[in-house]
């Protein structure tokens, strides 16, 4: 997942280190900032329309009204006016969005791509995006017209006459159509969250009698495996290897290769049975099997009893033969068909003793696609270059975008390290570790050749103790682009000795951990003219899964802290502007939050492309080259200085309105990353950030005005 | 009083507007129509529409999703466009494939009839998306969804040649000529992914199938099929041509390349035989005559044979009654026809005149000729003297020489004006300068023909199809592939055997005979030049292990010379040979170029490419549009 700023601790976040002041102050200093430039200012409109004496009185008065109003707040009244406000709610069929949101699930088909090949991400694109435009929509609607229209029809003067406070009108506002958001996102959420599951599930056939026979070798010895392809299905099938490796009476487990984001596990039952004799028949084959469970249309696969010889000696399983359905059993006869009318091999034939085995596969639903995985990034990351020099940066092979750098294949030296802290026995139990410490990551590949066009490019992962020089032996693996890939490393290491020789069995937390919890993992690209890029992030332990339900919820929740804050803003500017001027004042502090990136990609230290509105407009009429210095002139000048205040207002719009696009989790959820715990928390106090302020605002605007007295 | 007043008020208000609805149901009046479907009545607006095929429902399929969209906008439509525009960069940028493929959706649901749209991502996904995977299922996955997005957009565009255009060049020349062809073509015959199936359907591919036609060039070649349909049967200059972004003669050619690619391509994948000259011959009698025989059991359509003819090419000499040996092509001839007509009449019916004027053009030439060392334009000069005297004394080579250099002996319309008996003859001069519009015109004609002509490479492409359906075309080919599979089961004796024979053939295929034409333009043809180095750098190989020399009477040295620029390669030493992969390599880069050029129209290699209307056109060979 691009993570392309860091997640930084909550704690660090709030109070700060030595560089960055902490969130609390720069917080607290704005609103003391605020406050007092409100203060200051009213005084001196006080004092301009009322004179010193009495225009001082006034606003001291208005200003300990208010702060006795704000600390004299009334949970009970909060509640009855927060119920009186989610009525007014109901009554405006506010509900109805949640009806269009399950019409918009019911034909999302209609245009949502099948062939996608990241269907999670895409549904739940959809059904979040979609939740909070609706949500949005709607409670800015209510929270922006509720104040001026009551107002307007003067049902207001039926509540402030009663012995409320303005703040309480203010807070019963907001609680009471944040209520409704909560119901609606509540609603909408468990109605999404089956829909993505209903709509991604899918299984795949898998033919037996399709399957060839191959060869495996490894360090379990050498055993048949099965290979071939699933049927087409939700746009899609995936190459399927089945290794037939008997571990201890029970078949490995298996699962077909990853497409679309996701694999399929393959549960294989496997009974072999010796046959007596053979003949061929109309319908195919006749074999004689004693004491067999075989049924009609069972699917059944012939080979030689003993694995042919290669050329070295060992066993060969490559049997050129195709499957077989059973069409008839009479007693220990059973009359099979070929699949495709494929008759028995030559080889098969000529090898006398055969074996019939009964096949029977079946397919998980999609596994990887609604996860929540948590990861643990790296404390420290940086790049070795091919002359063996630590760098910040790899290479860059010309992409725009600089999140990843590469590093050189083929070199001996070149490689990316990750430093992880906190790696130790105790937070890495054996109990919930037992092989090893799982790793994932997810590469960018670049090729200067073609290189092998069927294979991807072979890297290699390691671990090293830079204080005892030892490294482990290489794991070898080709990187698939785009797809997270997974390896472990075991507790049991082999590592050559310092030097060369034979490599000894180590333990990697006694071994391999340094400074007390460091673990240093270091990648290299193995083929020579081809590239890995990767990111800080793009590297992690695989601590285990959390609940992807309670991930989602979350997601949803950061969908619900949006609408708290376009709420306060909507009340807000409903205190002091009529309906319609507030809903635009409150969709412009939105389009802002949801452009923030955009607009501190313009603001930024690096001048965008042909300038800002002015210098870009004065090269349009010129028909200047967006890269070409402008000729100095009054003209030039005129714009290059409108472009400083459209600049200086670009600056104050970011640091004022609200970035909503940091309190947007839905990223984590569609990759299927767990959102992390500090992000969440950092998330709740912006929103408190922006809620507080605008609350104690809109308190006192109310407060000035007469309806409220 | 009040309220008469606010009631008085209403009721103008109320008159006015009964009274604007009489200008607005004049304006605005949609069109209906009687059970017979003829129009009974429809307001002004609605006539203009009908009148100018504005209507959403002239273009093509009309989308309610995409209705539903543009109304959301609420006017702010191009704004949202623009935007999306933005994030569908940026997300190509940071490799977010899936938002990207979901904010083109949005994109054509947005503008469905904005035909650049679908041109220019669905191109984007083929070319350029395909080649940031690292995975050749993937990058197959991108070309895939890149053809279906312009067959979707025909869907919303259905008057517009240059989508089903684009299809099927994706189709053909993506697919076949990328990097990763022949695991492409793999996927494309088992059609991964179903992108066959959803375009064209099941049965289409059944049929493909029986008949050894499931293949990418082949089925390219339907989609420029239907595009020449449709060209043709569009009333002229109305919608569908004046979509056409393209030379007429390139757009018209591409179904038999493809047809003729189908057949190379196969053949590369050794199928050298009956089917092979099948193909060629096909090719050969489309290339030549514009016709469709029918080809298995598919039934291509029959495009107006005329109307083809029209804009294809054709040579028929001015001077020559009778006797070349190509097929007449009406095109040409009609117009060369009527451009000597008018020359003739501003001459006064004086034929001596024309001669004279052709005789000085060919001394002129003569003259310039002699700064060529090589000989090669005198000779072709001479050539085009002794054909005027006697065109059936020429050989067959010479013939195909002489007909190169017609032009010379062609008088245009100026040329007639700057001869003195015409330049001074007042009297004649207000019978030149009527005749002399129409002539010019005719003249462009012929010029427009004749850029056709180059611009599709006629005489190269209606050699090969000769050559490679001949007898012993398919000979030489056969063997030469033989004595490759002969070379990789290192059966090296039988290769170099078939080698020999393979390189002799090749070398009587070039230098032609009495009755058959020499085939020179197909040896320096990028691919078969390629090829043949291979074969010769193999052939070496072979000698090398069996301690034998390198023959000094090498049957096609002057091919590998032509394709191999550097010390030829058999005076290397042995190891020096097997190492020259940079300069295969630059001869593979060459081939491309040089491919590029011969195809006309191409300008794809494997890397990021301009898409349609990103202010570079897709073709480098229309320049005449």
């Amino acid at each position: 997942m691009v993570l392309e700023t860091g997640i930084p601790n909550l704690w660090l976040w709030l109070v700060g280190t030595e560089t960055e002041t902490g969130a609390i102050v720069a917080w607290s200093l704005t609103m003391l900032a605020l406050f007092l430039s409100a203060f200051l200012l009213s005084w001196l409109v006080s004092i301009i329309f009322r004179g010193p004496s009495k225009g001082t009185r006034v606003v001291f008065g208005r200003f300990w009204d208010a702060t006795r109003d704000l600390v004299r707040i009334s949970p009970r009244r909060v509640i009855s006016l927060t119920i009186l406000c989610f009525r007014e709610a109901i009554r405006r069929w506010a509900w109805v969005a949640f009806v269009i949101y399950l019409i918009l699930l019911a034909f999302a088909g209609f245009f949502l791509d099948p062939k996608t090949n990241e269907p999670a991400q895409l549904y739940m694109d959809f059904v979040m995006s979609s939740a909070a435009f609706l949500v949005a929509l709607i409670v800015l609607f209510l929270s922006v017209f509720s104040i001026p229209n009551d107002i307007y029809r003067r049902t207001i003067y039926t509540v402030v006459t009663k012995p409320v406070h303005a703040s309480e009108i203010i807070l019963g506002r907001i609680f009471g159509f944040s209520a409704m958001a909560t119901l609606l996102l509540l609603g909408m959420c468990i109605a999404s969250y089956l829909f993505v599951n209903r709509a991604i599930d899918h299984v795949h056939e898998l033919d037996p009698t399709k399957l060839n026979w191959e060869t495996v070798q490894d360090e379990d010895g050498v055993y048949p495996a099965l290979v071939g392809r699933t049927e087409y299905t939700n746009e899609h099938r995936h190459d399927s290897r089945i290794l037939l490796k008997n571990l201890g009476g029970q078949w490995q487990e298996n699962a077909t290769a990853i497409m679309h984001g996701h694999n399929h596990g393959v549960d294989a039952e496997f009974t072999s049975y010796p046959i007596s004799s053979y003949a061929s028949s109309e319908a195919g084959y006749d074999l004689t099997i004693e004491n067999h469970a075989l049924k009609p249309d069972d699917k059944i696969l012939i080979s030689p009893a003993q694995p042919s010889a290669d050329g070295g000696g060992s066993a060969a399983y490559d049997y050129d033969e195709a499957g077989f359905t059973v069409t008839e059993i009479n007693g220990d006869v059973v009359t099979v068909r070929g699949a495709e009318g494929r008759s028995l091999s030559a080889q098969t034939e000529a090898s006398g003793n055969l074996m019939a085995h009964k096949v029977e596969l079946s397919l998980t639903s999609p596994q990887g696609l609604l996860t929540a995985r948590v990861p643990v990034y790296s404390s420290d990351f940086y790049f070795v270059d091919s002359t063996g020099l630590l760098k910040r940066a790899g290479v860059n092979v010309g992409n725009v975008w600089e999140y990843r750098s590469y590093v050189e294949g083929g070199s001996l030296l070149a490689s990316v390290v990750w430093v992880f802290d906190g790696v130790t026995a105790e937070n890495y139990s054996i109990d919930d570790y037992p092989s090893g410490l799982p790793v994932e990551f997810t590469l960018s590949i670049f090729r200067t050749h073609k290189g092998n066009i069927e294979e991807g490019v072979l890297g290699s992962l390691a671990v090293v103790n830079p204080e005892t020089g030892r490294r482990s032996q290489s794991t070898n693996f080709v990187a698939k682009e785009f797809t997270i890939n997974s390896q472990e490393i075991p507790r049991i290491i082999e590592s050559p000795p310092v030097g060369g020789g034979v490599p000894e069995r180590l333990d990697l937390f006694e071994d391999f951990i340094y400074d007390g919890d460091k673990l240093m993992v270091e990648l290299k690209c193995l083929e020579r003219g081809q590239y890995f890029g990767v990111a800080r992030p793009d590297l992690y332990i695989a601590a285990a899964d959390a609940s992807f339900a309670f991930n989602y919820v979350k997601g949803f929740f950061s969908l619900y802290m949006q609408v708290l804050i376009l709420t306060s803003f909507g009340v807000m500017f409903s205190t002091f502007l009529n309906g319609a001027l507030s809903l635009i004042s409150t969709f412009i502090i939105g389009i802002a939050g949801l452009l923030s990136d955009m607009i501190r990609e313009l603001i930024g230290p690096q001048k965008p492309p042909g300038g800002l509105l002015f210098e870009s407009m004065y090269r349009m009429f010129t028909r200047a080259p967006l890269t070409t210095d402008l000729e100095p002139g009054l003209l030039t000048s005129v714009a290059l200085a409108g472009d400083e205040v459209v600049r200086a207002f670009l600056l104050m719009t970011y640091r004022i309105f609200p970035d909503l696009m940091k309190i947007w989790d839905k990223d984590y959820v569609a990759n299927g990353f767990n959102i992390p715990s500090d992000l969440l928390g950092i998330q709740i106090l912006t929103t408190l950030g922006f809620f507080i302020p605008l609350f104690v605002l809109s308190h006192f605007i109310l407060k000035c005005r007469e309806v409220a007295k | 009083m009040n309220n008469r007043r606010k009631l008085q008020r209403k009721i103008i208000i109320a008159s006015c507007m009964a009274l604007l609805l009489l200008p607005m149901s004049y304006l605005a009046q949609p069109a209906a129509s009687d059970e017979a479907g003829d129009s009974l009545f429809e307001g002004k607006l609605a006539q203009m529409r009908s009148e100018h095929r504005l209507a959403q429902s002239n273009l093509g399929e009309i989308d309610p999703t995409s209705e539903a969209m543009k109304l959301a906008c609420l006017g702010l439509r191009g704004v949202y466009a623009t935007w999306l525009w933005h994030k569908s960069n940026q997300f190509k940028e940071q490799e977010n494939w899936s938002s990207l493929a979901a904010t083109l959706e949005q994109m054509t649901k947005l503008q469905p009839n904005f035909v650049s749209v679908w041109r220019f991502q669905g191109w984007n996904q083929a070319y350029n998306l395909s080649v940031e995977m690292d995975d050749y299922r993937y990058r197959y996955y991108w070309v895939t969804r890149g053809i279906e997005f312009i067959d979707r957009g025909q869907d919303y565009n259905e008057k517009d040649l240059m989508l089903l255009w684009d299809e099927g060049w994706t189709t053909a020349q993506k697919i076949g000529r990328a990097d990763e062809v022949e695991q492409f073509r793999r996927m494309f015959a088992e059609d991964e992914f179903q992108m066959v199936a959803n375009l064209f359907g099941t049965d289409k591919i059944q049929d493909w199938r029986n008949y050894d036609q499931m293949d990418n060039w082949y089925v390219g070649r339907e989609s420029f099929l239907d595009a020449c349909q449709l060209y043709d049967n569009d009333p002229r200059g109305v919608d569908v041509r004046r979509s056409l972004r393209q030379n007429v003669a390139v757009f018209m050619s591409e179904p038999t390349k493809c047809l003729m690619r189908f057949a190379m391509a196969r053949e590369k994948e050794g199928q050298i035989g009956d089917n092979a000259a099948d193909r060629w011959s096909i090719a050969f009698g489309e290339w030549t005559d514009g016709s469709y025989p029918s080809f298995g059991a598919s039934n291509p359509p029959q495009i107006q044979r005329d109307q083809r003819l029209n804009y294809m090419y054709g040579v028929r000499p001015f001077a020559f009654e009778q006797g070349v040996p190509e097929t007449t092509f009406l095109g040409l001839d009609a117009a060369i026809r009527r451009r000597d007509e008018l020359v003739l009449q501003m001459v006064g019916g004086s034929e001596e005149i024309v001669n004279e004027i052709i005789q000085d053009k060919i001394d002129e030439q003569v003259k310039l000729a002699a700064e060529d060392t090589t000989g090669a334009q005198l000779l072709q000069l001479d050539i085009l003297r002794r054909g005027l005297e006697d065109f059936d004394s020429l050989t067959a080579n010479e013939k195909n020489v002489a007909a190169e250099a017609l032009p010379f002996a062609e008088v245009t319309p100026d040329e007639v004006l700057r001869h003195p008996a015409v330049a001074d003859d007042n009297a004649s001069r207000d019978r030149i300068n009527e005749l002399l519009p129409d002539a010019r015109k005719a003249q462009q004609e012929v010029d427009a023909i004749r850029r056709g002509i180059s611009l599709v490479n006629y005489t190269y492409w209606r050699e090969r199809c000769e050559s490679e359906a001949s007898p012993l075309g398919l000979s030489a080919r056969r063997d030469l592939y033989d004595a490759q599979q002969a070379f990789n089961d290192d059966m090296r004796t039988r290769a170099r055997e078939l080698y020999e024979s393979g390189f002799q053939k090749w070398r009587e295929l070039i230098d032609g005979d009495e009755n058959r034409p020499s085939y020179y333009r197909f040896t320096i043809d990028a691919e078969t030049g390629h090829d043949m180095l291979e074969h010769a750098r193999r052939y070496q190989e072979i000698l090398n292990n069996e301690n034998l020399p390198f023959p000094d009477d090498f049957p096609i040295k002057d091919v590998i010379n032509n394709r191999n620029p550097q010390p030829p390669f058999w005076d290397e030493e042995p190891g020096e040979t097997a190492g020259n992969a940079s300069s295969q390599d630059n001869a593979a880069n060459d081939d491309n170029n040089d491919d590029a050029a011969q195809d006309d129209n191409s300008t794809q290699g494997g890397g990021q490419q301009e898409p349609p209307g990103g202010g570079q056109t897709q073709t480098g060979g229309d320049g005449g549009q």
